[in-house]
């Protein structure tokens, strides 16, 4: 039976483990690509950095590839196999897949780049990961948004703990992992072996039909959190149409980024905590990773932005005690939901409030962190311990800026993408292009070694440069035919992009390296594009 | 009022309000002077578009069994003895028919016929004084 | 003779036109050249198997699809064009109860009502009381038939022009659509007000609607009000004098079966038409009857 799961994994997964590899080495291709032409140390400091980042990126998206191969467990819940048969089988096939696949990247970038990526470390992460990602799946339904954040837990721990092994918990990484100690190893097979557990137990339950029973202060917080809410609820009327679609565009989807950081936040301050408790916390080291969190927020906006698109937690009849991984099955990223497109609302009205709320959504989220930030940063000073340096001297007007208007343009785009309801499509086109150019990188690497591929970037970007500026140009004339913008808009655009343009010039004048001229550009122009495509995206997929 | 819609026998539903409506007003059921419910209420009741109960109500006010007043509602006419005797007539008559097509099919005659309905009724009649009797 | 709704119908113009609409989805055809018309007031019925086009038939009306030939007019208007003239008129009921779970009965009432100025507070009370919801109730945790309940009154509560349905019944139980086609036939005590409504329950189908359209492989095979498709639709058994192997064709038929000298038509025409076609082949009618709705539509779609 193990052999035929095995067998039928990998078959059922001929597109998708292969499709996933690449997908997940991209970033990273991509980016030591773009480095290769500069000489570097493996051993600095940043490219340490870089290795921490990309290594649960890599593996989240293998292990993506490798569910996709898999399918779920609920398609053998009526099978004569036992439940924790069917975990260890899934857990431990899924693992050593992944595993291999981690092994395979890691001796890629160090046969293309020379990166130095160790190899074992990274292997016993990958297995630990998996087994913490199947209580993500396994555990969380989608009635709470909670339940989600709980099951995570064990994946977060595990990310932790991986941190700590580049240095303490909560500082930036210092050195790379390479002696894998005895004691690493056995925290590791212990924390293994009690996710499998915990699995199971989850799993068990699934197939009875049952409700986890969360802890009660679980349910104690999500009663009390209804009963406040439900004081709250608004029995007045909204004011306007206006009112009622953004009330529901934050309810829906706007409060996913704030949560989010504000969640980040707790787990922060918890490691913080335990760092303090065991005598190695570092007011230097807490204070960048406080600022580093700023930086994240683009990430954050990432996923903040998709959800956009993405009817995440569905407005389907009977998706009650679904699991998270079956609701993932059926993410409906297709057409605007029927109820939604029956309500008299015009696509600009749709359009401003789904602006709207990504905006204060934003807002929301960097109020938060700033907030944290602020109060940290008067903790120290009122301890007369502030660091030597409160912001990195290079970048640091740029790094606010970024950490302001950085977040709206990565949400607003990536709620262009969901928006349109080809969301697929319309990735698969960006990674294929992304692909295309690792191609080239890969093919350049083996043919024309001398070659500078400092050029090849250069080419790509001034080519990006050009064709985002004849997007963002057809998408305002679009817009405003279809009446989208009025023209005083259209002005304010116009306006908008020209000083984006003459303030990239400013900033890379300050810059030695003129290759940031149209990574400047692109990212101005990327802000104010949005508000011409984000309504010809819903009109696109209001009417098929 | 217990009226039935079957949408299984293809008679169309106007009509098997009409027929059961009329049967109850001639075997007395339905008495002279009273309200037929609204249009409204009976469809829905009966889960029936309106204007099919409206239809029938027309068919029967048209047959001089149901009067529109003036206070906007239908009652059942007070019909003397002729209007009353002519719709029995008319049922039985319907009823008698159907007997004959089919004793026609199976050809058994007039009289072997009227024999049998005798016998029948005199079985029917005994069997109902044993009923009065034991009450 | 016409009756009072008929009269009233052929006053106004028609609610629904349609002409001429095509729609094809990669290489399977959902809609060939389809031709409707919908008059005001009444109940009009949908009906046709599962994948003959109904659901994307009436997507086009909401304006959810955009015509790829032929032209979707909705008071006079198009629904891609002013959705939201035409979408303030109508209320939408849809096949899979589409309804954001995560809002309680009473937000999802005031959300929509925000949207159309002529929702009816008091209305929408009364329905809500009627259907026994609770307005602190999340919209996740209500089962089948109540959530059915709570699109409908959400569509019912502004008292739009015209509500459309799609396939109101499916998967509920009989209590349930027993209170849905009760709001329904409420709903068309208003004067001028449509309903269209899709469904392969066509015992409902035939209790309710005053007009259906049978729509089969994206064709509309047949339109015509309920009395019509009941005057012109009979069923013969007719005997002849000697047995025959295949019986005679009857001017109008659609099916015949039987064996030996007795044979049962199916036959498209009237009443006294079919039965001086049955003496002009030299049968004797046995017996005639009405086909129900059921058979109606089997006996077309089978063609």
């Amino acid at each position: 039976m193990p052999q035929a799961l095995l067998w039928e994994t990998l078959r059922h997964g001929r597109w998708s483990l292969p499709g996933c590899f690449l997908l997940g080495n991209l970033l990273p291709l991509f980016i030591y690509g773009a480095l290769s032409g500069f000489p570097f140390n493996a051993r600095d400091r940043e490219f340490v950095v870089l290795q921490f980042a990309f290594l649960p990126i890599i593996v989240l998206q293998f292990a993506g590839g490798i569910i996709v191969a898999q399918g779920p467990m609920s398609r053998l819940y009526s099978a004569p196999i036992s439940t924790p048969s069917i975990v260890a089988w899934h857990t431990l096939s899924g693992a050593a897949i992944l595993v291999a696949e981690t092994i395979a990247a890691a001796w890629l970038y160090n046969s293309l780049f020379h990166v130095g990526w160790p190899i074992f470390g990274p292997a016993l992460f990958a297995a630990t990961f998996w087994s913490a990602f199947q209580i993500l799946l396994s555990g969380s339904n989608q009635r709470s948004l909670l339940s989600v954040f709980l099951a995570g837990l064990p994946v977060a721990i595990v990310c932790l703990w991986l941190g700590s092994r580049y240095g303490s918990f909560i500082s930036p990484p210092k050195y790379y992992w390479t002696k894998v100690s005895i004691a690493d190893f056995v925290t590791l097979a212990s924390l293994f072996l009690s996710f499998y557990a915990l699995t199971t137990y989850c799993v068990s339950k699934a197939r009875c039909g049952e409700r986890i029973p969360t802890l009660g202060v679980l349910n104690w917080m999500s009663r009390n959190w209804d009963a406040i809410a439900l004081r709250n609820a608004r029995p007045r009327r909204f004011r306007s149409s206006a009112h009622a679609q953004f009330w529901y565009e934050w309810r829906m989807k706007g409060i996913v980024m704030p949560i989010l950081m504000a969640f980040l936040l707790v787990l922060v301050t918890i490691a913080g905590l335990v760092e303090w408790i065991a005598g190695r916390f570092t007011s230097d080291g807490f204070y960048e990773i406080v600022r580093m969190l700023g930086a994240l927020l683009p990430l954050l906006a990432l996923g903040g932005g998709l959800r956009f698109g993405f009817d995440l937690l569905g407005s389907q009849a009977g998706q009650r005690e679904k699991q998270f991984v079956d609701v993932i099955a059926e993410i409906q990223i297709d057409a605007l939901d029927s109820f939604q497109s029956s309500l008299p609302m015009t696509t600009f009205a749709r359009a401003s409030a789904i602006m709207t709320t990504i905006a204060l959504s934003c807002l929301a989220a960097l109020c938060l962190w700033f907030a944290y930030y602020l109060v940290f940063l008067a903790l120290l000073w009122i301890n007369n311990c502030l660091p030597n340096s409160i912001l990195p001297i290079k970048n640091g007007s740029l790094y606010f800026l970024l950490t302001i208007i950085g977040p709206w343009t990565v949400a607003a785009n990536t709620a262009v993408i969901g928006l349109s309801g080809r969301a697929a499509k319309i990735l698969f086109s960006i990674i294929g292009l992304l692909a295309g150019v690792v191609v080239l990188l890969v093919l350049k690497l083996a043919f024309l070694p001398d070659f500078s591929s400092l050029y090849l970037y250069r080419g790509c970007l001034w080519c990006g440069a050009v064709l985002t500026v004849m997007a963002t140009i057809w998408a305002f004339e679009r817009a405003r035919r279809h009446g989208f913008l009025t023209f005083r808009s259209l002005q304010y655009a116009a306006l908008a992009s020209c000083g984006a343009m003459v303030l990239s010039m400013l900033i890379t004048s300050v810059r030695e390296s003129v290759d940031a001229y149209p990574l400047v550009l692109v990212a101005a122009l990327l802000t104010v594009l949005p508000f011409a495509s984000i309504p010809l995206s819903i009109a696109w997929n209001r009417h098929r | 009022m217990q009226i039935h819609i079957s949408t299984s026998d293809g008679v169309p539903i106007y009509q098997q309000i009409v027929n059961q409506i009329r049967y109850l007003v001639a075997s007395g059921r339905l008495k002279a002077g009273e309200e037929l419910p609204p249009i409204r209420s009976l469809a829905e009741k009966l889960v029936v578009n309106p204007n099919t109960i409206a239809r029938a109500y027309r068919e029967l006010e048209i047959a001089g069994i149901v009067e529109k007043r003036r206070t906007a509602g239908t009652y059942v006419s007070d019909q003397g003895s002729p209007l009353a005797r002519r719709e029995r007539t008319k049922i039985l008559s319907d009823r008698i028919d159907q007997l004959l097509a089919e004793a026609g099919h199976m050809n058994v005659s007039l009289e072997d016929l009227i024999k049998l309905m005798q016998q029948r009724f005199r079985v029917i009649h005994t069997s109902r004084q044993q009923d009065v009797n034991d009450v | 003779m016409l009756t009072m709704s008929e009269k009233f119908l052929s006053a106004t113009p028609p609610i629904l036109e349609i002409d001429g609409l095509s729609r094809r989805f990669d290489s399977k055809i959902a809609l060939d050249n389809l031709s409707l018309t919908v008059p005001r007031g009444g109940v009009f019925g949908l009906i046709g198997g599962n994948g003959a086009g109904k659901t994307t038939l009436l997507r086009h009306i909401l304006g959810m699809l955009k015509a790829q030939s032929g032209t979707v007019r909705i008071f006079g208007l198009d629904p891609v064009v002013s959705p939201v003239g035409v979408l303030g008129r109508i209320g939408y009921l849809s096949e899979d109860r589409n309804l954001p779970n995560w809002m309680r009965v009473q937000e999802l009432m005031r959300y929509t009502q925000a949207f159309y100025p002529g929702w009816d507070e008091v209305y929408a009370e009364e329905l809500r009381t009627a259907f026994d919801l609770d307005p602190k109730a999340k919209v996740r945790n209500l089962s089948r038939g109540q959530r059915a309940r709570m699109g409908l009154l959400v569509a019912l509560a502004y008292r739009p022009d015209l509500l459309v349905l799609d396939e109101p019944s499916s998967g509920l139980d009989p209590v349930v659509r027993r209170d849905i086609l009760g709001a329904i036939i409420r709903t068309i005590g208003e004067e001028g007000h449509t309903v269209l409504f899709s469904s392969h329950l066509l015992d409902e189908v035939e209790r309710v609607a005053d007009r259906i359209a049978i729509i089969h492989q994206g064709k509309i095979i047949l339109a015509a009000s309920m009395d019509e498709i009941k005057e012109t639709h009979r069923r013969l058994t007719l005997r002849f004098e000697r047995s025959v192997t295949q019986p005679p064709k009857l001017v109008g038929e659609l099916t015949h079966e039987g064996s030996g000298s007795e044979w049962t038509y199916v036959c498209n025409g009237e009443s006294e038409q079919l039965r001086s076609a049955a003496s002009a082949i030299g049968a004797i009618v046995v017996s005639e009857s009405a086909l129900t709705l059921d058979e109606v539509f089997v006996t077309r779609v089978s063609l």
